[in-house]
């Protein structure tokens, strides 16, 4: 497919080719940042009541495929309560959750989780990617 | 500043893609234009055998940076100064390959993440860096992960922090979007679909949502000539079914996904401007990485104006606190506009961070706003390479089949 042209002084167009659909891998294990990003957004959809000072715990996503999915979810809910009228409660967390200290935004602001690389079991990848057919 | 071109400005659009540093996409064509601080041959780390471990055009789209990098913070300080400790340690670039063999334990594999990518593996980042604006410096605002040095392009700073934490429930300074829509200005921040999400959860998604949309009303936006004046762009951050069950790759180049399908969703946002002449000619979109993802560099991150935040000690992991008054490692960073020269590059002279972003959509869109953080308003702005007197009408196109 080439652009509408815009004017007459066009370059050569340049092809990129598709990515192959041996990448696709849904069950590539989830990484460090969607793992992150889970925590975050259940920590966002509780009440500010059930944040406490602690660090929570939540179950980890397996795979890219489930992380994506409890997004959703999350996304989705969030969206529902920011635009909720004012007044109404969310329902109570599925899980007991606690979120950590917040830095003070001083000259002694303090972070106080530590994270840690997490190496992916690189082994399990290949051999999920190997066992699922790619779908695209 | 006036120029045609920004007198012409509407629309600032900013692409932040994930984890991959300026050597590793960019820093082959050095060989092709000398101005351009990539790879010429002499850079290297030494393995932990005592072998010198070259920079090698070898990098490949996927399958061979598995395990994730570590890009975590006491990671990257070890990238960065080698395990120097000292008070007066200087930053070397030669940690790197030390660094990945913690991860596998496998000397071969570890002289992986020196690899770089031949230009002709990577047709639009590259064509886009060579036919507009590329920095030289361009760095991570933090020598750490994505969600702290994300969290400068929101906000000009993390508050504080330099990992991946639950954070800015107490923000001091109004994100850029908040600042734009008090100002009655427009902005939004785009993600790929609901499954990715964003990366800017806790503020913005949670209490302002009218700052949200997807990739696919982005291409919307531009086919209707509706885009806000400032845009922010998420890939997609992993693999997973659309909602009919189609297969959808990951976007976001973060390893171990696909590189390609990166190149492809930045080809697709360039199309997508290109293709309204109204908005082609009033747009300058600016493609960024987020931090380099524990792969090599060569370029030493330089000093900066400090935060005004401190990480102690448990947060950095390295014993130490930070003051916030160093860069992280050196990302790919390339402005497109048709108001740009073709073959821009960026000296080495000037020193941007990702705190540039929300400093440029400022100054650009409100001109002055006070309370910003103190790196904020020190960082170095883009807007002045829109150079040109006449409108490009050279600019590349890319086929995506």
């Amino acid at each position: 497919m080439r652009l509408n042209s815009i004017s007459a002084d066009l370059m050569a167009v340049i092809r990129v080719p598709k990515t192959p659909k041996s990448a696709y891998n849904p069950d590539r294990p989830a990484g460090t940042l969607l793992q992150s990003q889970l925590k975050h957004l259940e920590w966002a959809v509780r009440p500010a009541g059930a944040r406490t000072a602690k660090a929570f715990r939540i179950r980890q996503a397996v795979s890219e495929a489930e992380a994506a999915a409890r997004i959703a979810r999350l996304n989705e809910e969030l969206h529902a309560q920011a635009t909720a009228p004012k007044g109404v409660v969310p329902p109570a967390p599925a899980t007991p959750l606690s979120a950590p200290a917040t830095p003070k935004p001083t000259a002694k602001a303090k972070s106080t989780s530590r994270s840690k690389p997490k190496a992916r079991p690189a082994a399990k990848a290949r051999a999920a990617r190997s066992a699922r057919r790619p779908r695209r | 500043m006036s120029t045609p071109g920004f007198d012409k400005l509407k629309h600032i659009v900013v692409l932040m893609m994930e984890n991959r540093s300026f050597d590793h996409m960019l820093g082959a064509l050095k060989a092709t234009d000398a101005r351009i601080d990539g790879i010429d041959g002499t850079q290297s780390n030494v393995d932990t055998t005592g072998a010198k471990a070259p920079a090698q055009p070898l990098a490949q789209y996927q399958g061979q940076l598995d395990p994730d990098p570590d890009h975590h913070f006491p990671g990257v300080d070890l990238q960065i100064f080698n395990g120097d400790t000292t008070p007066g340690r200087v930053a070397t670039m030669q940690g790197f390959v030390k660094s990945y063999f913690s991860q596998r334990k496998d000397v071969n594999h570890s002289r992986k993440i020196m690899y770089y990518f031949p230009p002709e593996k990577l047709p639009v980042l590259t064509t886009l860096a060579t036919e507009f604006a590329v920095f030289n410096r361009w760095f991570a605002s933090i020598p750490g992960p994505t969600l702290c040095n994300r969290a400068f392009a929101h906000y000009g700073t993390s508050f504080g922090h330099v990992g991946m934490e639950v954070f800015y429930p107490n923000t001091q300074f109004k994100s850029i979007y908040q600042r734009l829509d008090d100002a009655k200005k427009t902005a939004k921040i785009y993600y790929f679909d609901v499954k990715s999400s964003s990366l800017e959860v806790v503020n913005l998604l949670q209490h302002q949502p009218q700052f949200f949309g997807t990739f696919q009303q982005f291409l919307d936006d531009c086919g209707k000539g509706q885009l806000p004046d400032y845009s922010f762009i998420e890939p997609n951050y992993s693999d997973h079914e659309s909602e009919d069950g189609a297969a959808i790759l990951a976007s976001d180049q973060h390893p171990d996904h696909h590189v390609r399908e990166g190149e492809r969703f930045i080809a697709a946002i360039y199309n997508a401007i290109r293709q309204n002449a109204a908005l082609w000619e009033s747009t300058a979109l600016l493609i960024v990485y987020d931090e380099h993802g524990g792969i090599y560099d060569h370029v030493s991150p330089p000093a900066c104006t400090p935060d005004g935040f401190v990480a102690q000690p448990d947060a950095t992991g390295t014993g130490k606190p930070f003051m916030f008054d160093r860069l992280g490692v050196r990302v790919p960073a390339i402005l497109v506009s048709p108001w740009v020269a073709r073959g821009t590059v960026v000296g080495t002279d000037r020193v941007f961070e990702h705190a540039s972003i929300p400093a440029t959509a400022t100054k650009f869109f409100l001109q002055e706003f006070a309370d910003r953080s103190p790196r904020e308003k020190a960082a170095e702005t883009f807007l002045d390479l829109l150079t040109l007197n006449t409108m490009r009408t050279d600019a590349p196109e890319f086929d995506l089949g």
